[in-house]
């Protein structure tokens, strides 16, 4: 499978919306029938899909999303977004059997968690569907979730989440569902990080600085996702990068997945 | 009419297979569209801007979209002549399309010493002296926007190579023909116009500005109506061959340029909108001849400056 590899298979789709939902409030799942990139996606890769009408100009750029789920038997690939601007906004304003242009899938995904290790995950908020993609894939993986959000609308498939045989620990903001606070104040309270081998952690760049703080305390290694405004999404325009150890890399082509270690937060 | 008409665009002593070329920064080295489709089909690529030292670039945040239009402040992220021609050019010189290497320097003097170790490669078309990268601060804009200094830098160039020498011209200035006039009596063979304009975004939330670098450099749709009319003010007062770029997405667009006088055109950004927007102007230009019954798409450079008066007489 080559998890680690970057995908030489990218291409341009033109995908059909089969579905369009709104689990929570400015939240949209969107089912999508693009073959093509559902045979070549793994765990933990993106697409970029073009916002905007045909032949529109504005918005500009793509969006990068990540894959929520991949289907390559029936060549359906899933996202969840939120509403956050412009493009989103046009996005979630499409219907079933709109045609969308797609670009992927694109970048690194997540290393392999190892069968039978206790791994956890850390979502916040709509960084949650990259981590679903990983555990999906891996049933022989042992998932503890902590999964951080606002408010309890906004923690979205948790009954998807434990169908797959993972633990999960909700957290919010406001305290409305689960752990009233941060996830890694529920992880720091949980007795699962003591046992675990590795960690996955998507969301917003607060939360990755202060999971990656608490996992180096535990000397648990793992990886982040992460998420930057991208032009070309293919590594060609060095717009996206973060800092590492190793310098400034890309997020689109280097990333999204980077090792936990690498990653300099300012 | 018979036969197919020609796409082949000479650039002073450079002959393209067609006029449609990709700009310097969108299309790195030329590795990562090479899947989506077959780079060979272009009339050339122009790589991102070298520097004589390795470069990091800029912190992030990089980019900021704006009303149909993209700011960037990459700080000529780069890895250095050196590596550039240890790991890029063997490559390039495969690619099977022309090669024009973008080079940038932080004085005059680092221009000239550019083109002397690029002189000994081979693979390469032309240089392109980038005189109006606006991002980094101690670098290109001030010699872009003096005529004097761009001569200068082109003057240096020549003296260092053999090798075609085009000058992209910054459009952050109040005459362009003057800085065109400058660097082409120094001895600049092709002019490519126009690069980015200077330009800032504000994140109200955050009440500071959105690039780390505070300003940036904008492309797009959004500066197409400046570029063209850029080129049609070159043209008009400068005799060699122009490039034209600057908010190019489709067919029409690059006809617009070349209808300006522009020899050849670039796609930048547009790649980011489609990235198969420079195979489709190739093949909407080829279209275009056809239907319009012309045989050879030199002879619409410079199509729009024709009097109005054999307009009216048709």
């Amino acid at each position: 499978m080559g998890v680690q590899g970057v995908n030489k298979e990218v291409r341009q789709e033109t995908a059909v919306i089969m579905e369009i939902s709104r689990p929570g409030e400015d939240l949209y799942h969107l089912v999508l029938h693009a073959p093509r990139i559902a045979e070549e996606s793994q765990a933990g890769q993106f697409v970029m899909i073009r916002c905007a009408p045909e032949r529109a100009l504005d918005p500009l750029l793509s969006r990068p999303f990540s894959i929520f789920r991949f289907h390559p038997a029936n060549g359906i690939i899933e996202i969840l977004f939120r509403l956050a601007g412009r493009g989103t906004a046009w996005l979630a304003g499409r219907k079933k059997g709109d045609a969308l242009s797609l670009l992927g899938p694109l970048g690194r995904g997540f290393s392999p968690p190892g069968e039978g290790r206790r791994v956890l995950l850390f979502a916040g908020g709509i960084g949650m569907p990259a981590l679903f993609s990983l555990a999906e894939n891996h049933p022989e993986t042992d998932f503890t979730l902590f999964y951080g959000a606002r408010k309890k609308d906004e923690l979205l498939y948790l009954d998807l989440w434990r169908r797959k045989g993972v633990t999960v620990y909700p957290a919010t903001d406001d305290g409305s569902a689960g752990f009233h606070g941060t996830v890694t104040a529920a992880a720091a309270a949980s007795p699962a990080v003591k046992e675990a081998a590795f960690y996955y952690a998507c969301g917003p760049r607060p939360m990755l600085k202060a999971v990656k703080e608490l996992m180096e305390k535990q000397n648990i290694p793992g990886e982040l996702c992460l998420e930057e405004t991208m032009a070309c999404g293919v590594g060609a325009c060095l717009g996206c990068v973060c800092a590492t150890v190793h310098g400034y890399r890309r997020v689109c082509t280097d990333g999204p997945v980077f090792a936990a270690a690498e990653v300099k937060f300012p | 009419m018979t036969g197919e008409p020609s796409l082949t665009t000479r650039l002073g002593r450079v002959t393209l297979a067609n006029p449609v070329l990709v700009a310097s920064g969108v299309f790195g080295f030329a590795r990562e569209y090479e899947r989506l489709f077959p780079v060979s089909a272009l009339g050339g690529v122009v790589v991102k801007g070298i520097t004589l030292e390795p470069r990091a670039g800029n912190p992030p945040p990089r980019l900021a979209e704006t009303p149909a239009g993209l700011l960037n402040a990459v700080g000529l992220q780069n890895p250095g002549v050196e590596a550039f021609i240890r790991d890029e050019l063997p490559r390039l010189r495969d690619l099977g399309t022309k090669v024009i290497v973008n080079i940038a320097g932080f004085t005059p003097e680092e221009f000239g010493r550019l083109a002397k170790i690029l002189d000994k490669q081979r693979g390469i078309s032309a240089l392109e002296l980038n005189i109006s990268c606006p991002n980094v601060k101690k670098g290109g804009m001030a010699f872009g926007v003096v005529p004097e200094t761009a001569a200068l830098i082109t003057k240096l160039v020549r003296e260092e190579t053999s090798l075609p020498v085009w000058v992209k011209l910054s459009p952050n200035v109040t005459d362009i023909t003057e800085i065109a006039a400058a660097v082409v009596d120094a001895g600049a063979e092709v002019l490519s116009l126009v690069n980015t304009l200077l330009g800032m975004a504000i994140d109200i939330e955050k009440r500071r500005p959105v690039l780390g670098n505070i300003f940036g450099g904008l492309s797009g749709p959004a500066i197409k109506p400046v570029a063209l009319r850029m080129i049609w003010q070159v043209y008009r007062e400068i005799k060699v061959p122009l490039v034209g770029m600057g908010g190019i997405t489709n067919t029409r667009d690059a006809l617009e340029f070349i209808m300006a006088g522009a020899s050849a055109v670039a796609v930048g950004t547009g790649l980011f909108t489609d990235p198969l927007a420079p195979v489709k102007i190739i093949e909407g230009l080829r279209r275009f001849l056809v239907k319009n019954q012309e045989k050879k798409v030199e002879d619409l450079v410079g199509a729009a400056h024709q009097e109005r008066s054999q307009d009216n007489g048709r």
